[in-house]
């Protein structure tokens, strides 16, 4: 049931929730409390959870554009 | 935020592809409609295969040939032209400018220096108001800034903590929007040294707001109680000319410069809608509580704003014109009615946004220039609502009017401007595929809408204006007001008009619909993003295919192609941007000699940095980064281009 994903630390904001992620091409943000509804990402899932597939639902880049 | 589509797939009318389209792919074989109709489930077949006879000639009036269409490290024109850089970042504007030295940059340096990521161009002939092609101000946007490439020793992942206070001060000078003065000699364009006209407007500019929203309390911060004065622009994507000389350009993704929780503020929705979630790609708020919400909540309502520059008067205020609304504005285009009125058209540039239009209530005065600066204060905004039948409805953005009321949270106009999002929300508008530029036609009197792209959209909100679905490489959608097909006369004010698809990008197998021909004689393209018209009423387009670049193929750079004739939607490969780059600001001179565009963020890749970029265009010179530029295209004979 544990995937490589779901055992990598999740990265957080200063007050100790899931950090949101910016998108470097974009700004578009992705917050885990809202999860990404156009992407069918329920609230809850921190960044480091996506699936692989998943990318910026504003502008199409891959999450390695993403940062913190 | 899950906004579906308004018109589910069982509702597409094949006419809506276009009569003209739809005959084209009858005459290709019918797989392309019929990919059309089913979605995205038929996409992989393609429409060639049907027994369509090879084109023998090539229809298009287009005559140039195509260079290759391969991604490259350097720059590549139609064979027969020259592509000659003409400005890059860091290059001298104001007098007094210092030489750019990348390793020892200054805010001081950079609010006199050529700004970052340029990107709206437009030709202002000199003397004003004449059609002079050798000689006039170029006016070019600095959309934003990447940390990681200007700077050395940052990366994607550590420039938001390690970036210094002097570092946001560059980028804040980097921001903006640089007016210059240029000539043609002997075929070959330069910037005039010390030109009077000269002028670098970043985010430290004041700028005036005007309109209905000028001094709404939503708009008021310690720094400006007035709510009447703005420091500065930022994010200024596309923009536009108006008939009486000025310049607009246009606020587009103001949500990303933003820091603090939008929770804690009360403008918690707004901002919501806005796209402000509490984190932004800068370092701006460290420094600048302006960028902090939770210090300065009505900050982000003073941007969103298309704003007008006279760029024939280097004093002037800029102005925030408010009554064209509020929201990621990629541009905004003119045109003028026959009775003196003037149109603006802008696109909301984001997933599921919409397109709008602004119609004067004062007319233009051909005799009196500054009589003119006004007119976009006082009119109507409207939203665009497509249907089925191929009629679009413009929904006005009027206070009190429908759902626009208190009951609503709309206290004054001042509100639906500031909210115009969630106005165009309740009055039903169209969700587009990110609709970008937004150009006229002079030729024929039709609108062209730029749709680059939506991978979001799923096959239970395809339909209408948005055929496909997760819409990767866009597509192109025509609009046409009444008497359209007789320049001019077309009615751009009227409540309706008629809309159909131009073309659908991408390749065959992605069920692209450009004309047949476009196989043996053109390229396919991904992405639309900008465009312009020849003076044959040709559309040429620039593309942003972000980086998807890599996974198509194929670079971003200008395509042009005709809309009228055997040859419409024949899209043909006239320019490539070096690597990582996108295509921008396409603007003609008026003789239609020089074609300007703008290449913005060579070498943006997420592994690239100012230590290693992904190229070091147009210097290729060791410890010189990537360097956004203008670049002069004219064909060797002199003659004009397409
Ligand atoms: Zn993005």
């Amino acid at each position: 049931m544990p995937d490589s994903a779901s055992i990598a630390p999740i990265a957080r904001e200063a007050d100790g929730r899931p950090a949101l992620w910016v998108c470097n091409r974009c700004g578009w943000v992705y917050d885990p409390s809202l999860g990404d509804p156009l992407g069918d990402i329920p609230p809850g899932v921190p960044f480091e959870h996506l699936h692989d597939g998943w990318i910026c639902p504003n502008c199409g880049a891959e999450q390695d554009y993403f940062f913190h | 935020m899950d906004r579906p589509a308004s018109r589910p797939l069982s509702e597409i009318a094949a006419a809506r592809m276009g009569r003209r389209a739809a005959l084209k792919s009858l005459l290709a074989g019918t797989a392309a409609l019929r990919s059309l109709l089913a979605g995205s489930a038929a996409m992989a077949v393609a429409p060639r295969l049907a027994g369509a006879a090879p084109a023998e000639h090539d229809p298009s009036t287009l005559t140039f040939a195509q260079p290759p269409h391969v991604i490259a490290d350097d720059h590549q024109v139609a064979p027969g032209h020259r592509a000659q850089v003409l400005i890059r970042w860091g290059d001298a504007v104001a007098e007094g400018a210092p030489a750019f030295d990348p390793a020892a940059q200054t805010a001081a340096a950079q609010e006199r220096q050529f700004g970052y990521n340029n990107d709206f161009v437009a030709f202002m002939p000199l003397p004003v108001g004449s059609d002079a092609s050798d000689h006039g101000l170029l006016c070019v946007n600095h959309e934003y800034t990447n940390a990681e490439l200007m700077f050395p020793g940052l990366t994607l992942k550590d420039k938001l903590e390690r970036q210094t206070s002097e570092q946001v001060a560059v980028e804040m000078a980097a921001h903006g929007h640089s007016v210059l003065e240029i000539r043609r000699q002997d075929g070959v364009w330069a910037v005039v040294p010390a030109s009077p006209f000269a002028r670098r407007i970043s985010l430290n500019t004041a700028m005036a707001v005007s309109g209905p929203a000028a001094g709404h309390p939503r708009l008021r911060t310690k720094a400006d109680p007035s709510g009447r004065v703005v420091m500065g622009t930022m994010n200024n994507c596309a923009g536009g000319t108006t008939p009486w000389g000025t310049v607009l350009i246009a606020e587009e993704n103001f949500d990303t410069y933003f820091g603090g929780d939008p929770k804690k503020t009360p403008e918690a929705d707004s901002l919501a809608r806005i796209g402000i979630k509490g984190k932004s790609r800068y370092g701006w708020s460290r420094f600048h509580d302006r960028f902090d919400v939770e210090k300065e909540p009505f900050e982000p309502n003073r941007f969103g704003w298309v704003v007008e520059i006279d760029p024939y008067d280097p004093t002037f205020t800029p102005v925030k014109r408010t009554a064209l609304g509020r929201f990621k504005h990629e541009a905004a285009t003119t045109t003028l009615l026959p009775d003196g009125r003037v149109v603006v058209y802008s696109g909301d540039d984001e997933v599921f946004e919409y397109l709008y239009r602004f119609v004067t209530k004062g007319r233009y005065d051909p005799r009196n220039r500054l009589a003119n600066m006004g007119l976009l204060d006082e009119g109507t905004l409207a939203v665009a609502r497509f249907d089925k039948d191929g009629s679009l409805t413009w929904l006005p953005l009027v206070w009190g009017a429908g759902p626009l009321t208190p009951a609503n949270g709309f206290g004054d106009q001042g509100d639906v401007l500031i909210d115009a999002r969630r106005a165009a929300d309740l009055l039903g508008a169209t969700p587009l595929d990110r609709p970008e530029d937004v150009e006229v036609n002079p030729a024929n009197g039709r609108v062209y809408v730029m749709l680059t792209n939506n991978t979001k959209r799923k096959p239970e909100q395809v339909g209408g204006p948005s055929p496909r679905a997760d819409n990767r490489h866009g597509h192109v959608v025509e609009l046409s007001p009444p008497g359209a097909g007789k320049g001019r006369r077309a009615r751009h004010d009227a409540d309706r008009f008629r809309w159909e698809i131009l073309f659908l990008a991408g390749r065959r197998e992605d069920g692209a619909t450009t004309h047949p021909a476009s196989d043996r004689f053109g390229a396919w393209l991904s992405a639309p993003d900008n465009c312009t018209f020849d003076n044959r009423g040709r559309l040429w387009i620039s593309s942003d295919q972000g980086s998807a670049q890599r996974k198509n193929g194929i670079p971003d750079g200008m395509y042009a192609c005709d809309v009228d004739g055997p040859g419409r939607a024949l899209t043909k490969f006239f320019y490539a941007c070096p690597r990582d780059a996108e295509m921008c600001g396409p603007a003609f001179t008026p003789d239609n000699r020089t074609l300007f565009v703008a290449v913005q963020h060579p070498g943006e890749d997420k592994a690239s940095t100012f230590d290693q970029p992904s190229t070091r265009w147009p210097d290729f010179t060791d410890g010189m980064p990537p360097r956004p530029a203008i670049v002069a295209i004219s064909r060797d004979d002199g003659q004009p281009i397409g």
